[in-house]
């Protein structure tokens, strides 16, 4: 299978503190990959230095057969790096249908000058967009909340609209940071059904979690961090043990 | 009759100028602190051009306004580098420094003492020089103003626009430059507030630094908190509670010798009292914090 993601000796320090050492994995396209450890351990780290927030010191990211080393957060975003926050990043001033259309990639109601020169194409494009939209949130079982605003959503609704907004977009690789954090069990079961189906359709994640039980059921291979650098890295079934 | 179209009038500036914040702060939640600055330069702009060179006025509105977006990038500069009070703060001090330039370029602003003579409106022939005119010439520009606002809102660019406002590390996540974003939400700002200045001048003909101040800055953000942001008929509402609620205490019977300073204490009073029974004002979508 193809490698979507490859880390070679990935390195970063904060003020003298090593935070990453070395960090070498690759993933393959239509997998999932579960990242765990204890606390403090860099997995949140990892991800920022993968989708651009932060800058690494050593290493390299190959994403898709390019460098994208010295990429900022929002060309890598483009070129197919999705991310879903901790807590959930959705706009909580604005309605839900709003926020999923604000999400989409190349809209040409996002130059001005398309107003001028080309309204066709915002007009055909928002006609689309509301019917993709449409299916999502059919998808996620949130259609009737599309005119509620973000800031009223439940933390669970948060989270899924939040993998709604990934949706929009045919990311590549999505980065999910404890996707499954602070909800209760039919919130988990919920948004664990959303991930495989996804899964299923060829989608490739990596999954930071603690839950490695709701993990290990729907991931094929497991990174175990410790101190900043990959323990472990093997195929699901040995997690368990690999934890204890 | 004269003073109702008087109050008319000042409304309607009040009400573009106040559209015109809402666009930094209610839709892409740029708490700015330099908005009589860009409104004193679509007044000085077009009292220089319309007095010193004899321009038309519809010309002299273009030009104040091309002038004031060339301000704005100052302000859009600083917008992608700062956030929150930091940015408040700079704007602060974008507003000091420029009024101090008008209020000490005298050979071009004549400093204290203003530009007198300002012409009044004439466009195609028709001009705007009583009261009654000049108030529907008014009208036009602030119902132009908050057509092009409701259209604006209702464009995929707004929604980018408070996105940006409500989470830019979200919106760099999706691929999106919220820079790109400010920049034209401070551009577009500046050019209503121009349009208002434009107006202010040759409605009164006769401008002074005084009328651009830092106080007047934050009036105008008070009107913009008080009416609500984020949408089109909080400003509105802001600016109808601004300008109508002195003219109401006025029928108060008050003894003279203190009429004005207790004016001033229930106004005061009033506003307070708004801001703690409706924090996000009477129309707001948007609570800025």
């Amino acid at each position: 299978m193809e490698d979507l993601l490859i880390i070679e000796n990935l390195s970063k320090a904060y003020n003298g503190l090593q935070v990453l050492q070395e960090i070498s994995f690759s993933v393959e396209k239509n997998s999932i990959i579960a990242l765990t450890g204890e606390n403090s351990t860099g997995k949140t780290t990892l991800f920022n230095l993968i989708n651009g927030f932060d800058s690494h010191d050593n290493g390299n990211i190959i994403f898709d057969g390019k460098n994208i080393s010295q990429w900022g957060a929002i060309a890598r975003s483009r070129a197919g790096i999705g991310r879903l926050f901790q807590n959930s990043r959705v706009f909580k001033n604005m309605r839900v249908l709003d926020i999923l259309l604000a999400s989409c990639f190349d809209n040409p109601g996002e130059r001005i000058l398309n107003y001028f020169v080309n309204p066709a194409s915002i007009k055909s494009f928002e006609k689309t967009s509301r019917n993709k939209a449409a299916e999502v949130l059919n998808y996620l079982r949130l259609l009737d909340k599309s005119q509620d605003f973000g800031g009223s959503l439940s933390h669970g609704e948060k989270k899924l609209l939040s993998l709604g907004m990934l949706m929009m977009n045919n990311y590549k690789l999505i980065l999910l940071d404890e996707p499954f954090a602070g909800l209760n069990a039919k919130m988990i079961d919920k948004i664990s059904d959303t991930l495989s189906d996804l899964a299923r359709n060829g989608q490739t994640f990596i999954i930071i979690e603690h839950n490695i039980e709701k993990v290990s059921s729907i991931s094929n291979q497991v990174l175990i961090l410790k101190e900043g650098r990959i323990i472990e890295n093997n195929k699901i079934n040995n997690a368990n043990n690999l934890i204890n | 009759m004269n003073y109702f179209l008087h109050i008319v009038i000042l409304l309607e500036i009040y009400i573009i100028l106040a559209l015109s914040l809402n666009m930094k702060v209610g839709f892409t939640g740029l708490l700015s602190i330099a908005q009589a600055i860009f409104y004193g330069i679509g007044a000085y702009v077009t009292a220089i051009f319309m007095v010193e060179l004899g321009s038309p006025f519809l010309l002299a509105i273009v030009i104040s306004i091309v002038v004031s977006v060339f301000f704005s990038l100052f302000i859009a500069f600083i917008a992608s580098r700062l956030r929150d009070l930091y940015f408040a703060l700079a704007t602060m001090a974008f507003q000091i420094i420029l009024y101090a330039i008008i209020y000490n370029w005298t050979s071009l602003t004549n400093g204290p003492y203003g530009i007198a003579g300002i012409p009044q409106p004439e466009i195609l022939g028709v001009a705007f020089d009583n009261l009654s005119s000049f108030a529907l010439l008014g009208f036009v520009f602030m119902v132009l103003t908050i057509l092009f606002l409701l259209w604006f809102q209702k464009t995929p660019f707004s929604r980018l626009l408070e996105s940006t406002r409500d989470d830019e590390l979200a919106v760099i996540a999706m691929g999106k430059n919220p820079k790109y974003y400010k920049r034209f939400s401070v551009c577009i700002s500046g050019a209503l507030a121009a349009i208002a200045g434009s107006l202010y001048a040759t409605y009164v003909t006769y401008i002074d630094p005084s009328s651009f101040t830092i106080d007047e800055s934050i009036l105008i953000m008070s009107i913009v908190i008080i009416g609500g942001t984020g949408n089109i008929w909080g400003p509105v509402s802001g600016a109808l509670f601004y300008i109508l609620l002195p003219e109401v205490l006025k029928f108060i019977d008050i003894p003279d010798s203190i009429a004005a300073s207790l004016r001033m204490i229930i106004y005061g009073f009033v506003l307070i009292l708004i801001i703690r029974i409706k924090p996000d004002g009477f129309f707001g979508k948007y609570v800025f914090k």
